[in-house]
């Protein structure tokens, strides 16, 4: 699985990459036809305060003697206007929003009522009993009730899915645009250690690094996944902060006096943020995937800290996975439903790039 | 192209170097030493003291890896404190299990992903495509894990059509006829497990390719041309569009070998995977150990074969 | 007094290659350029694509590193040996491109105020106004305040890029062919509109350009540049009606007539140039293809021809 993720990351990006190609393209062409914006402008400032000079100023032909070739306009990665304008445009990736909004904030709002203690202390006198009227969903080997292990284990599986992005994709970002930005020696130097990581056997190694800490919580636990998950962001990000960077309202930047760090943070990196939300929409369905697998394998979080694999590890017994369905299809589904929400999402998302197959 | 390739190569050692110290590190952070299985406890202290100097535990620690790097050259690769057998050997009788299991699932990948992505790509749009497609797109956002347990409930226990765990079944002479059928019987479902949710990249990245490179003018020339339809698809398209996935070999080996690791484990098929989880339960670091530097070496020569056999097929890539 | 000197800069680029990744040869993008602009005056560099003018011009910017040679402003050395000019407030660039040379994402108020904030701290009412002042300047309405680039044209936009570079009082602006992306009809505007700032604010400018009309509405000194060295400079007034080199001779020749009557009589004297070109051209360039030394025929005027003898 660790590598599969990697290899696919890597047709994602590279699918992601060139379909950045086509979305210059068709954004060139889009905003290179300004005329109807302007046309519409001139009649504003004819009524306003403007001097005749620039109502002449509109272009009426983009094709004389060197007038700038719409396909070479200069493009801008989508805003996010357009990515949420896309969303709702695409009744999947609609529905799929709305549904997730509705299991985050049901399974945020519930375990707040929920006594955690409560519902992971073994009952033994309600040992894998089926869907009653008592336990809704039934109970598991240690007679707790599944359907507040799955509240729970949604609850945490959703946390690490999302604070493991934030800090992935958080560090990918600053790595990737520094590396694209400053390009030269300091990008080679970096590309390599990118590389490397590429080829960690990443899941082994945070098996391991939870076997011998002695204790963890939810961030230092976070904290070992996004170690190793940052780099396929930092790639992405360097490969169009280095097309950024080229345009002239960087140089300008540069020439107003502006610092590195102003251009990268203030110029550069507002310019991908489109690209880096989608980024991390992808890349949330993958975590909470590599989440739940780290925990059916047992390396997650203890049992009396459920996430969803967790209960979908109860199915590794052979006579749980056949007799008592009710202990682990639930999960089984919702880990389904959630990754295909955030990956309808993103993918519309991702739409909204590409002017070819935008919806809206 | 050969400069390429010794370049990539010059890339590669030093990627092994670090992947050794870290491997290193990782082990000493692990606890328990050489010394810790072997001993008893009623060995008096001075004496394990002296042992441990005689194999220079207490050495700093770049004595320690130049020691342990040599002896890994000369095939010792430690002692498993669990089995109490060498590493090596313990390793052994898993590999070939791993190596089975990877190549059947390479072999249904590009089995059944091939023909998919092709019929995808040239019928885009189609009904067919839509339904590739869509099972594509459920294959990326199914955890692996939860596949393999879904078909295990269906075909193992529910159809009992076939085994539910093992890699033979017992008592079987090795190498007889009955042995390589319950073999192969027993690699059913778990290949099956990891190719059907393992094609779907290459499925995905063919049907782009083909769309792709079925708008490029020399393809519009063939037709143009006169060259038949069929022609024009399996010659001048699928040989264009399959170059790419050709070089994704190598990452693709890597994955399968790293990625058994659910598989291993949902399947009780004793291969390496399983293996790592069972030396990581039993706290027989040293074994878990060789095998993640195991799989960081292979991971760095996928990934090297990978960039030549890229190499070869796009000019583009070689670096500077 | 030359606000600009440039002295014998060049800019030169490795070609990597071979197994070690050493340097194999560079590019010659700027090889030997001297310049100097008298102050209050406009210095045209002229030039075909990839003769080295913008890389000129971006040298001074620092936004390119220098390989050798020496910068001068206002008496001061901006240059150490192989490393970038340090950005200053007092020269400032337009650039050529008005799509790419704005942030996308920032609205004009956030363009115009970047200079202002980089150098000095005002309060956000001050800025305000000091922008507004300066939209005033540049022919834009108020209500351009908290528009975003997206929403003018790409004369408006030119104008965005003006008000940015004059927002700080600058003593130089380079203008990197700041018309060359704009329709025909909206290039004369903005030229006339330059001129008046220039006027008004008593600048000097380097006006960098491949359009020779432009260049002679524009620029008291004119520099042709070809391959990265200077062929020919002079004087507007020299340079079109006493062109030397051949390469001057046709540029010049290539402008387009349109007075009807004339017709005949361009044609026939492009058809002479072309065929000198055709046939001399190799004897004006020394045997890498460059530009000989320029040599002074007058005071002002210096041309790049073979040593004779």
């Amino acid at each position: 699985m660790d590598n599969k993720d990697n290899y696919n990351k890597n047709i994602d990006h590279e699918n992601e990459e060139s379909r950045l190609h086509n979305e210059q393209r068709e954004e060139r062409q889009i905003q290179g036809d300004p005329f109807e914006a302007h046309d519409k402008e001139a009649h504003e400032y004819e009524k306003g305060d403007m001097d005749m000079t620039v109502k002449a100023d509109i272009p009426h032909g983009a094709s004389g003697h060197g007038a700038l070739d719409s396909k070479n306009l200069p493009k801008s990665p989508p805003g996010w206007k357009v990515i949420m304008k896309e969303v709702i445009a695409d009744k999947l990736a609609l529905f799929s929003l709305i549904l997730f909004v509705i299991i985050t904030a049901y399974v945020f709002g519930l375990t707040m009522f929920l006594n955690r203690q409560e519902i992971v202390t073994v009952d033994l006198f309600a040992i894998n009993e089926p869907p009653n009227d008592m336990f809704r969903l039934g109970t598991d080997y240690g007679g707790r009730d599944i359907f507040g292990q799955l509240i729970i284990g949604t609850r945490n599986s959703l946390a690490i899915g999302m604070l493991v992005t934030l800090m992935s994709v958080g560090f990918g970002v600053v790595y990737g645009v520094v590396s694209g930005y400053f390009a030269g020696q300091i990008d080679n130097a970096m590309m390599r250690v990118v590389d490397f990581f590429m080829v960690l056997p990443f899941l082994m190694i945070i098996i391991v690094f939870v076997t011998i800490s002695p204790s963890y919580d939810i961030f230092s636990f976070s904290f070992i996944m996004a170690a190793f998950l940052w780099t396929g962001t930092a790639r992405l990000v360097r490969s169009l902060a280095m097309q950024e960077k080229e345009l002239d309202y960087i140089n300008a930047s540069k020439t107003l006096g502006s610092s590195h760090m102003k251009v990268v943070f203030t110029q550069l990196i507002p310019n991908l943020v489109g690209i880096i939300i989608v980024n991390g929409t992808l890349s949330l369905a993958a975590n909470i995937g590599i989440e739940s697998g780290l925990s059916f394998i047992g390396f997650g979080f203890p049992e009396d800290y459920p996430s969803l694999g967790t209960l979908m590890a109860y199915a590794t017994n052979s006579q749980t996975l056949q007799h008592r369905p009710w202990i682990w299809v639930p999960a089984a589904i919702m880990i389904l439903v959630l990754m295909l929400c955030v990956r309808n999402i993103g993918e519309a998302m991702r739409r909204a790039g590409d002017a070819r197959q935008r919806k809206a | 192209m050969l400069k390429f390739t010794i370049r990539r190569l010059l890339i590669t050692f030093p990627q092994l170097v670090i992947l050794s110290i870290l491997v290193f590190f990782l082990g000493s952070l692990m606890p328990g030493d050489a010394l810790s299985g072997l001993l008893d406890p009623n060995i008096p202290a001075e004496a394990i003291q002296a042992k441990r100097e005689e194999l220079g535990l207490d050495n700093p620690w770049y004595i320690q890896y130049r020691d342990w790097i040599f002896a890994m050259f000369q095939g010792d690769f430690g002692t498993s404190i669990f089995h109490q057998r060498p590493v090596m050997d313990v390793i052994g009788d898993r590999l070939m299990n791993t190596v089975w299991l990877s190549l059947f699932s390479t072999i249904l990948i590009y089995l059944i992903g091939l023909p998919l992505g092709l019929v995808s790509g040239r019928y885009n749009d189609s009904l067919l495509d839509n339904t590739i497609t869509g099972y594509t797109y459920l294959g990326f956002a199914t955890p692996q894990f939860i596949f393999g347990l879904v078909i295990l409930w269906l075909f193992g226990y529910n159809l009992g059509w076939f085994p539910t765990g093992g890699s033979v079944g017992p008592g079987l002479e090795p190498g007889s006829i009955d042995y390589i059928l319950s073999k192969i019987n027993h690699l059913v479902l778990p290949s099956f497990a990891i190719a059907l949710i393992g094609l779907v990249g290459t499925v995905q990245y063919l049907r782009s390719g083909i769309i792709e490179t079925k708008q490029k003018d020399f393809i519009i020339l063939a037709r143009a041309k006169g060259v038949k339809e069929s022609s024009v698809y399996n010659r001048h398209i699928f040989r264009n569009s399959i170059l790419p996935i050709a070089a994704f070999f190598g990452y693709e080996i890597v994955a399968l070998l790293g990625g058994s690791i659910f598989i291993e484990m949902i399947y009780s098929y004793p291969g390496m995977g399983r293996l790592f989880l069972d030396s990581i339960s039993t706290r027989d670091f040293s074994v878990a150990n060789v095998l993640i530097l195991f799989y960081g070496i292979l991971a760095i020569l996928g990934a090297l074969l990978s960039d030549i056999i890229l190499s070869i097929v796009d000019p583009r890539i070689r670096i500077k | 007094m030359n606000l600009l000197e440039i002295k014998d800069l060049k800019v030169h680029y490795p070609i990597k290659g071979g197994f070690f990744n050493t340097v194999k040869d560079y590019v010659k993008a700027v090889d030997g350029v001297s310049i100097s602009i008298p102050e209050g005056t406009t210095y045209g560099l002229v030039g075909e694509s990839g003769s080295g003018k913008t890389t000129t011009g971006k040298a001074v910017m620092g936004l390119n590193h220098v390989t050798a040679g020496e910068i001068y402003f206002d008496g001061q050395k901006l240059n150490e040996k192989g490393r970038k000019v340090n950005v200053r407030d007092d020269i400032q660039m337009i650039f050529q491109d008005p799509y790419s040379s704005l942030n996308p994402r920032k609205r004009v108020f956030d363009i115009v105020a970047e200079p202002i904030r980089n150098y000095h701290k005002k309060s956000k009412n001050e800025l305000i106004n000091e922008v507004l002042g300066l939209l005033n300047r540049v022919g834009l309405p108020p209500g351009s305040l908290y528009k975003y680039p997206h929403e003018f044209s790409g004369g408006q936009r030119q104008r965005i890029g003006v008000a940015r570079a004059i927002a700080l009082n600058p003593k130089l602006i380079i203008a990197d062919e700041p018309v060359s992306a704009l329709d025909v009809s909206v290039q004369a505007q903005v030229l006339n509109f330059m001129q008046d700032i220039q006027k008004d604010m008593d600048l000097t400018m380097m006006f960098i350009a491949h359009d020779l009309g432009v260049v002679r509405h524009m620029c008291r000194h004119i520099g042709i540049m070809y391959h990265g060295r200077l062929v020919e400079e002079g004087t507007t007034e020299e340079i079109f009606s006493n062109p030397q080199h051949i390469y001057t001779k046709r540029l010049i020749a290539a402008i387009p007539d349109t007075d009807v009557d004339e017709v005949e009589r361009n044609l026939a004297l492009r058809q002479k140039v072309k065929e000198e070109y055709d046939q001399n051209f190799d004897e004006n360039l020394d045997e890498e293809g460059r530009a000989f030394p320029l040599q002074s025929i007058s005071k002002t005027h210096r041309v790049a021809l073979p040593v004779k003898g």
